[in-house]
């Protein structure tokens, strides 16, 4: 009589069962705990994530590194899915949460590396370092940014530094030298704006973190990488006035119009239009990254319908503290082996290939300028004379700057996860007039005692005294 | 329902004769709703299930979570970036009601008017709606880009995305484009079944277009603009694919939903737990617009 | 009567002409404002149609301009660098598959919520409701988690059932509204003829509601067609890829190319059109007869 009632509250609590059932099997999946991966053979297939855009790149990708590694390693197929930058770390994320996703992570910056790390979701590579000596083929300061409790994490996948990009047509039309300080920036700025040129080419709007590099110029070659090395070891606070200053500075030129024209048009004009009018000159410097160096060749020449030039130099000093000739340092992505591959041998073969084997290295940096720059020990002397004399020069300038102990640190890499997030999305703000230059600093202050408390921090690059 | 001849029962017994009846067509009537019951519990309720308990943690969106209680709640209630998020939310959903419907119902009500090219007009009104999102806010990405864009014809150099006054209204703008057509075609369709005696009838009382429309036009496709009325709220609370293309909920969060904010604290700012509890808290929101709005309905708005 | 340029004051709401020849002036500013509406639904489609002809230097030049010359060049270069052929045969399994078990699932439970006396019924719609306007992001890792550990990543079939259970709702308040509209008496009289539930959900209500079926077809079709974010966290496989990713390989945070993303967006939009211009007045009808009860 009353076995059809139970029946039904059976099946409502069943469902709700089910419901937890289900509820809990990603709970349990999220609790971390131990890699379920395996060293695999040595061979079979490698999975690969990477955010390699446009069919020549990709092609490249395909044929001269896939291709030669498999040529040498005959027993082991790479398998590359593309995928655009802003999109792969979410996705890669969402993937090693599961215990899912490619053999071959390729991570973020070195930052936010640490969570992935802490996370147990990377493979220990400290086993296939000592087996293969890394350690003498890498140099050492990237190394150390991956290495985290004594484990290394990930390799560094791109050195990376700021520099500024400029139309060397329009300046030797105009009669311009290469400003290497202050005012002599901003006389060349002042002259542009005057005749109509836009001084500096940048926006957001492909890359919602581009404030970030340019904090990263005027933290460098304002406050002096000096200052920044002992903020970021806790010694002084990033309320101190020399970055307070720095952000002010850069604001005061946003404010005259020297970015892109105005604040509105560095939220709003797509990349590839600053691109285009960099190459007809009407915009006359651009300050990126050297993985620029890969994509601005195509806003000159006759295919862009016009007959200019570009060329990079350093940024100037903005102050007087700071040398001339000082490049900001850091690493641009990272290497690494999911935890929960079943192929983790033959992964780091591939690692090792790609690290390893320096003729190879060293050709494809000589190859595309910038996106295979990786950190290797190399004389200058061996840099293939193929090279674009331009990108030769980063590398030869890199050198340089290691040597001598003039190297600053981009925020990308040497600040902690949260913070720089912070130091794009707040910088925002500080456009928009809706927070001060000082509280700007104020939070990001904060911020970073937070993380750093927290062991959130990677491996300081030491100042050579 | 079928009537069984029963040998003199007694009242019991009937009564528990039919209580059984109902409970087995109680329970075969929900087996015809078991499908959409397993799939909602599989890829719906049980990661909303998992979405609630992490927002009672510190998770970052990778790794372990800690239990931290009702933290999560508290900072939102206190976060600036929220309270402004919701106003946005609600600006978009003011704007969202009403500008679509407004030109869907010209556009359909002129298109009933005239005798020619009806069906042409319909297609290409459709258009947009048909368009993928990702193309389209790729497409008026750069229509509305300063230098380039629609403006320079215009003769305007306003930059309509990257202005904060303007970024939430812009992408609006695009939004309700997409969405109008696909409410003028259905409003069409609708206004082609009120009987024309009814006009007819208005016309002799002396009414002219305008009154026409109030009286006859409007009460004729009430259930249709009841259910659009619907659609378009449940469609309003989504708004992420556009405002996530177009402008990432900038510059300096000035169209920043609490979808994008969701999005954004959960993979850039590594705070998903607090993302779980802004998504929870969004989710008790909706449910209160939808209580709102069936209580109006049972309140005799609709017969 | 003059021909005036205000509004006509004598509109019907009638269907075919009986209102032809001198009155036609009338309808001039109807007209007129049909055609300003239609200029701005398509406007940008055409611009987007005159840049797929162009070349990246003609679009970097002029974006809005027409094309001097119609070059294929976008086209050819878009289908093969953007792997059309697999993407779009992905898709429509995809679109196939989302429809049928879409179909399928809705319309069990529209039917069962129309003509059946489903306890709770109220508050399970109510449910069907708040499920279908909440935001997806939310719960995007632990989905993953979820389908991983089942093995449905990396597989359309996998997708599809996300599809499914991501539109069944709102399809099945749509037929639920069409359903209501079968008369009862001939539920009714199969009832008594001993039918059961299911004989009577495929003899008697699909001949009648078909329409409003077509109608969620086309509907989750679309859906399906046009749906981005699932698809590109679920399928990693670049061989088992729907069209969406087509139309996104020729964007990078360094450029899009206007050209080959012009030529993508109409590889991606064309089938529909044309489908919809095929099918839509039945889809119209279907819409507009149901409205909610």
């Amino acid at each position: 009589m009353t076995g059809s009632t139970i029946d039904r509250r059976h099946l409502l609590a069943s469902v709700g069962l089910a419901g937890l059932g289900v509820a809990a099997a990603p709970l349990l999946a999220a609790c971390g705990g131990s890699s379920s991966g395996t060293k695999g053979t040595g061979t079979g297939t490698v999975n690969l994530w990477i955010d390699i855009t446009g069919d020549a790149n990709q092609k490249y990708w395909d044929d001269s590194v896939v291709g030669a590694f498999e040529k040498a390693n005959p027993k082991i197929t790479m398998k590359t899915s593309y995928y655009k930058g802003s999109d792969l770390r979410t996705q890669v994320q969402t993937a090693l949460q599961a215990r899912s996703g490619p053999d071959i992570v390729r991570g973020p910056s070195a930052t936010q590396t640490i969570a992935w790390s802490k996370a147990n979701v990377l493979a220990d590579l400290t086993p296939y370092s000592k087996q293969w000596n890394w350690n003498s083929k890498l140099s050492d300061w990237a190394l150390k940014a991956f290495t985290f409790n004594g484990k290394l994490a990930a390799l560094p996948m791109r050195v990376d530094t700021m520099m500024i990009y400029y139309n060397k047509t329009l300046f030797a039309s105009k009669g311009w030298k290469q400003p290497t300080n202050r005012s002599e920036l901003e006389a060349l700025a002042t002259e542009a704006a005057g005749m109509g040129i836009t001084p500096f080419g940048s926006s957001n709007v492909d890359w919602a973190a581009a404030a970030e590099w340019l904090m990263t110029v005027f933290w460098n070659h304002f406050s002096g990488p000096d200052a920044l090395y002992q903020a970021l070891t806790g010694k002084i606070k990033f309320t101190d006035s020399v970055f307070v200053d720095a952000v002010a500075l850069l604001k005061s030129y946003f404010d005259k119009g020297w970015f892109s024209g105005s604040v509105q048009k560095y939220f709003s004009v797509p990349s590839a239009e600053i691109g285009a009018n960099f190459g007809k000159g009407t915009v006359a410097m651009i300050p990126q990254g050297e993985w620029y160096m890969s994509n601005v060749g195509q806003f000159f020449g006759a295919k862009a319908g016009n007959n200019n030039a570009w060329d990079w130099m350093p940024v100037p000093s903005l102050s007087s503290d700071v040398k001339y000739g000082t490049y900001a340092l850091g690493i641009g992505g990272s290497f690494a082996i999911n935890s929960a591959s079943k192929n983790q041998d033959a992964a780091a073969a591939f690692l090792n290939w790609y690290y390893g084997d320096r003729t190879a290295a060293l050709k494809r940096m000589a190859d595309v300028p910038a996106t295979y720059n990786i950190p290797i020990n190399f004389k200058d002397s061996e840099i293939p004379s193929s090279a674009d004399p331009r990108a030769a020069r980063v590398l030869t300038e890199l050198n340089k700057a290691v040597d001598s102990g003039n190297y600053g640190y981009v925020t990308w890499t040497w600040w902690p996860p949260k913070s720089d997030t912070f130091v794009y999305q707040g910088f925002e703000k500080v456009l928009t007039n809706a927070m001060t230059p000082a509280q700007y600093c104020q939070q990001l202050a904060d911020l970073f005692k937070q993380e750093s408390s927290s062991g959130n921090l990677p491996q300081m690059m030491p100042r050579k005294s | 329902m079928t009537t069984v001849p029963v040998p003199a029962p007694s009242r019991t017994s009937v009564a528990r004769g039919r209580a059984r009846m109902r409970l087995r067509r109680g329970l075969i009537a929900w087996a015809f709703l078991v499908p959409l019951l397993v799939l909602n519990v599989l890829v719906v309720l049980g990661p909303s299930i998992a979405t609630v308990y992490y927002s009672f943690t510190d998770w970052s969106g990778i790794g372990p979570a800690n239990f931290i209680g009702l933290d999560n709640y508290v900072n939102a209630v206190k976060d600036p970036a929220v309270r402004d998020a919701l106003l946005h939310n609600a600006i978009w959903f003011v704007l969202f009601l009403s500008v679509p419907m407004a030109l869907g119902l010209l556009g359909a009500y002129l298109l009933s008017q005239v005798k020619r090219f009806a069906m042409v007009f319909r297609v290409l009104y459709f258009i947009p709606y048909v368009t993928a999102s990702v193309v389209n806010a790729a497409l008026w990405k750069m229509l509305l880009s300063p230098d380039s864009g629609i403006g320079h014809y215009l003769g305007t150099h306003h930059a309509w995305l990257g202005d904060t006054a303007t970024s939430l209204y812009s992408v609006n703008f695009v939004v309700d484009w997409h969405w109008w057509g696909f409410l003028a075609v259905i409003f069409f369709a609708a206004m082609q079944s009120v009987d024309p005696q009814l006009y007819d009838a208005a016309k002799v009382d002396g009414a002219n277009k305008w009154q026409q429309f109030k009286s006859v036009t409007l009460p004729g496709i009430r259930p249709t603009t009841i259910f659009i009325f619907l659609m378009t709220i449940i469609w309003s609370l989504k708004a992420f694919d556009y405002i996530y293309i177009m402008t990432h909920g900038g510059p300096a969060g000035s169209s920043e939903v609490i979808s994008t904010l969701m999005y954004s604290q959960a993979f850039n700012n590594y705070s998903a737990g607090y993302a779980a509890a802004l998504g929870m808290s969004m989710t008790v929101i909706i449910g209160i617009v939808l209580a709102v709005y069936s209580f109006l309905r049972k309140k005799g708005w609709e017969e | 009567m003059t021909a005036v340029l205000t509004r006509d004051p004598v509109s019907t709401g009638k269907q075919h002409g009986t209102r032809r020849g001198p009155r036609r002036a009338y309808h001039f500013p109807s007209y007129l404002i049909l055609v300003v509406l239609a200029l701005f639904a398509v406007g940008p489609m055409v611009a987007m149609l005159f840049n797929a002809f162009k070349s990246n230097s003609q679009i970097g030049a002029s974006p809005l301009a027409p094309p001097t010359s119609l070059s294929l060049h976008n086209f050819t270069t878009a289908w093969t660098e953007g792997g059309f052929a697999t993407t779009m045969r992905n898709s429509v399994i995809l679109v196939v598959g989302a429809v049928i078990g879409t179909t399928i699932v809705a319309g069990l439970a529209a039917f069962a919520l129309s003509h059946l006396n489903v306890p709770g019924g109220g508050g399970f719609i109510a449910y069907l409701f708040l499920g279908s306007a909440m935001p997806v992001q939310l719960f995007v890792v632990p989905l993953f988690s979820l389908w991983t550990q089942l093995g449905l990543t990396d597989s359309l079939f996998g997708l599809m059932v996300i599809y499914w259970a991501t539109e069944a709702p709102f399809a099945t308040l749509l037929l639920r509204s069409f359903l209501l509209k079968v008369p009862r008496d001939f539920v009714e009289a199969a009832r008594l003829d001993g039918a059961s539930d299911l004989t009577i959900a495929r003899r008697v209500i699909l001949p009648m509601a078909w329409p409003g079926f077509l109608t969620v077809a086309l509907i989750v079709g679309l859906a399906a067609w046009n749906e981005f974010f699932w698809a590109i966290t679920f399928i990693h496989d670049p061989a088992k890829r729907p069209v969406s990713t087509s139309f996104l390989a020729f964007q990078d945070q360094y450029s899009t190319d206007w050209g080959l993303t012009s030529a993508a967006a109409l590889f991606m939009l064309i089938p529909v059109v044309l489908l919809f211009i095929a099918l839509q007045r039945r889809f119209v009808a279907g819409l507009t007869s149901g409205g909610l009860k």
